[in-house]
């Protein structure tokens, strides 16, 4: 056989061994996106899927007048997921320091408390680049029952412990109060952290009704009484 | 007026499928970077890499492969003295010391270098006679280059080197017992490469069994299959290529395989794996024709072998057939020198095609 034919040949046999290496990643490719595709999304979601609730907006209760008397506010506190025994560094503190001038930011490591309660929009808006870029914080919101200003008031509304009424009002009408929790899923990065464009509410909240007393505010603390 | 056999000629095919591949590269690195803080930075930095590669790949298809011929060895050690300097003068990234730093770029002489290894390499096939002697000069050349890769250490080049040896030997006319010998001398160094790396052997443990070590060794090639997975028929819409952007690691340039198939699905994948059979079959006709020398028919093959051995590496790595090698995928991964390499062999191997009728490749080309 010749130079030039031994050469035709062989290239042959190589371009029919690329084509055999290709048709097997070809059929490696269909077999991961879809035919075992299921399989794999499971083990996926096992790795980077989250799922939460939100929490139903808990109705007002209020007096024959439709005066409010108990009802929720939602605020942001400031949260480092710093693990105990760390620290921010001198950047990380510097930078926070632009943001809140005025203070100086008690590091307590183990979650022990928010860096800052009730963060302002303004704050809020400064604070979620940083997030993303690494800083070892989280805002986590938080929805608290405030009743008018009046002991007696107060004293009647009673407690709500982990979404549920306890005690007094909240208790007696905790079932009409609460609503239903909605629920979302949102996937995690790598860092844990979540990426935005994946949040998807599976099921919206049902906030809870308002519930009209039949008394008045002034007359209040004459119901404690009795 | 240009006949329409000469717009479809193989110079024109090829030239065509590199830009087009450019073009599927940028949209895998814009994918990829959809959620990072910069997401244009990479971007438009592949596409003036783009530019200069195409500008480079014109240029050496321009100078007629005489030229090239009669260069090789000085081309040869300029940069296998770069290779030798690199792990004195060299940067280290990702425990790699395998880049110059010149300002904001950086430069790989093992990618760079490659169309004047081949050039030697098939210098070295031609003008020595075959045999024993052949061999020994070849095995040699290929030794000395691969040292100070190996060094590095970059193993996943040095892999393709080595696989591309064997087939462009085997090309050359090999004998039989002489493949044999070197698949053996391959096998044994893969092997004490193995024993003396214990991170190589830990990959290949993570590849045979990554649910022993979902979180470490095995990671990598889990993640490959999840974001093929997510991939489905036609990939999720440009910008929502999440596992690319949250798991992957390197997903713009050693897993580009798996996030083009995130990105554009199996559907849209298809379109840069037909690009490159057509540039390979392209190369394939153009070493079959009558008249070649020898060297030049030998370097337009061994080109095709280069890219299409790093293709099926790259994709194979991407799609958990074989374990990590860190290679980068011809014309889509992000990297300047990469793609300046892979231009400048093809550059190259079209102004070998041309070399028969006294023309460059480039005059041949339908512009």
């Amino acid at each position: 056989m010749g130079e030039q034919e031994l050469f035709r040949a062989r290239s042959r046999a190589a371009v029919t061994m690329f084509f055999i290496f290709f048709s097997l990643i070809a059929l490696r490719a269909l077999q991961l996106a879809v035919i075992s595709r299921e399989r794999f999304l499971r083990a996926g979601e096992k790795i980077a899927l989250k799922r939460g609730l939100l929490a139903a907006r808990r109705g007002r209760i209020m007096d024959k007048n439709k005066v409010p008397l108990v009802w929720s506010e939602r605020h942001f506190e400031l949260w480092t997921t710093l693990s105990p025994g760390a620290d921010l560094t001198q950047n990380q503190r510097r930078t926070l320091q632009k943001i809140f001038p005025a203070e100086t930011l008690p590091i307590l490591p183990g979650n022990a408390a928010p860096l800052r309660f009730r963060l302002t929009e303004k704050e809020i808006e400064q604070i979620e680049p940083l997030i993303r870029r690494g800083f070892p914080l989280k805002i986590r919101s938080k929805t608290t029952r405030v009743t008018v200003d009046s002991p007696k008031v107060r004293t009647l509304a009673g407690v709500v412990r982990n979404g549920s009424g306890v005690s007094g009002w909240e208790r007696q009408y905790d079932f009409r109060l609460r609503g239903r929790d909605g629920a979302y899923q949102v996937m995690l990065d790598r860092r844990r952290k979540w990426i935005d464009a994946t949040w998807k509410m599976t099921r919206p909240p049902v906030a809870g009704e308002d519930v009209v007393l039949p008394i008045e505010l002034e007359h209040a603390e004459e119901t404690a009484k009795k | 007026m240009r006949s329409v056999s000469d717009m479809f000629s193989c110079e024109n095919r090829a030239a065509v499928c590199t830009f087009l591949l450019g073009l599927c590269g940028l949209l895998t690195i814009a994918s990829s970077q959809s959620a990072a803080d910069r997401p244009l930075h990479l971007v438009l930095r592949q596409l003036a890499f783009l530019a200069v590669g195409l500008a480079l790949m014109a240029a050496t298809a321009r100078i007629r492969f005489d030229f090239w011929k009669k260069h090789t060895p000085e081309l040869f050690f300029l940069f296998w003295l770069l290779l030798l300097l690199l792990p004195f003068f060299g940067s280290r990234i990702n425990g790699m010391r395998g880049w110059f730093r010149i300002g904001p770029l950086s430069f790989q002489p093992s990618e760079c270098g490659r169309p004047f290894f081949l050039l030697a390499l098939v210098s070295v096939f031609c003008g020595v006679p075959a045999g024993m002697k052949r061999l020994a000069a070849s095995g040699l050349l290929t030794a000395l280059w691969l040292t100070p890769i190996c060094l590095q250490p970059d193993f996943g080049t040095v892999m393709i080197y080595a696989l591309a040896f064997l087939v462009i030997y085997f090309l050359s006319g090999a004998p039989w017992k002489h493949l044999l010998l070197l698949a053996t001398g391959a096998c044994v160094s893969a092997a004490s490469i193995v024993v003396a790396h214990p991170y190589v052997l830990k990959r290949f443990s993570g590849f045979l069994f990554p649910e022993r070590d979902p979180m470490g060794s095995g990671w990598h090639v889990r993640q490959f299959e999840l974001a093929a997975a997510r991939g489905h028929w036609f990939g999720s819409k440009l910008g929502s290529a999440v596992w690319s952007n949250a798991y992957l690691p390197f997903s713009y340039n050693d897993s580009a395989g798996a996030t083009l198939i995130e990105t554009l699905g199996l559907a849209g994948a298809a379109v840069p794996a037909l690009l490159f059979i057509v540039l390979l079959l392209a190369l394939h006709r153009l070493a079959g024709r009558p008249g070649l020398s020898g060297t030049a028919r030998l370097f337009i093959a061994g080109t095709a072998v280069f890219l299409g051995l790093q293709v099926l590496v790259h994709m194979g790595v991407n799609l958990a057939l074989l374990p990590p090698s860190g290679l980068v995928l011809p014309f889509i991964s992000y990297g300047g020198s990469s793609l300046a390499g892979c231009c400048a062999m093809l550059g190259i191997a079209l102004s070998a095609s041309g070399e028969n009728d006294g023309k460059t490749g480039s005059s041949t080309l339908a512009t």
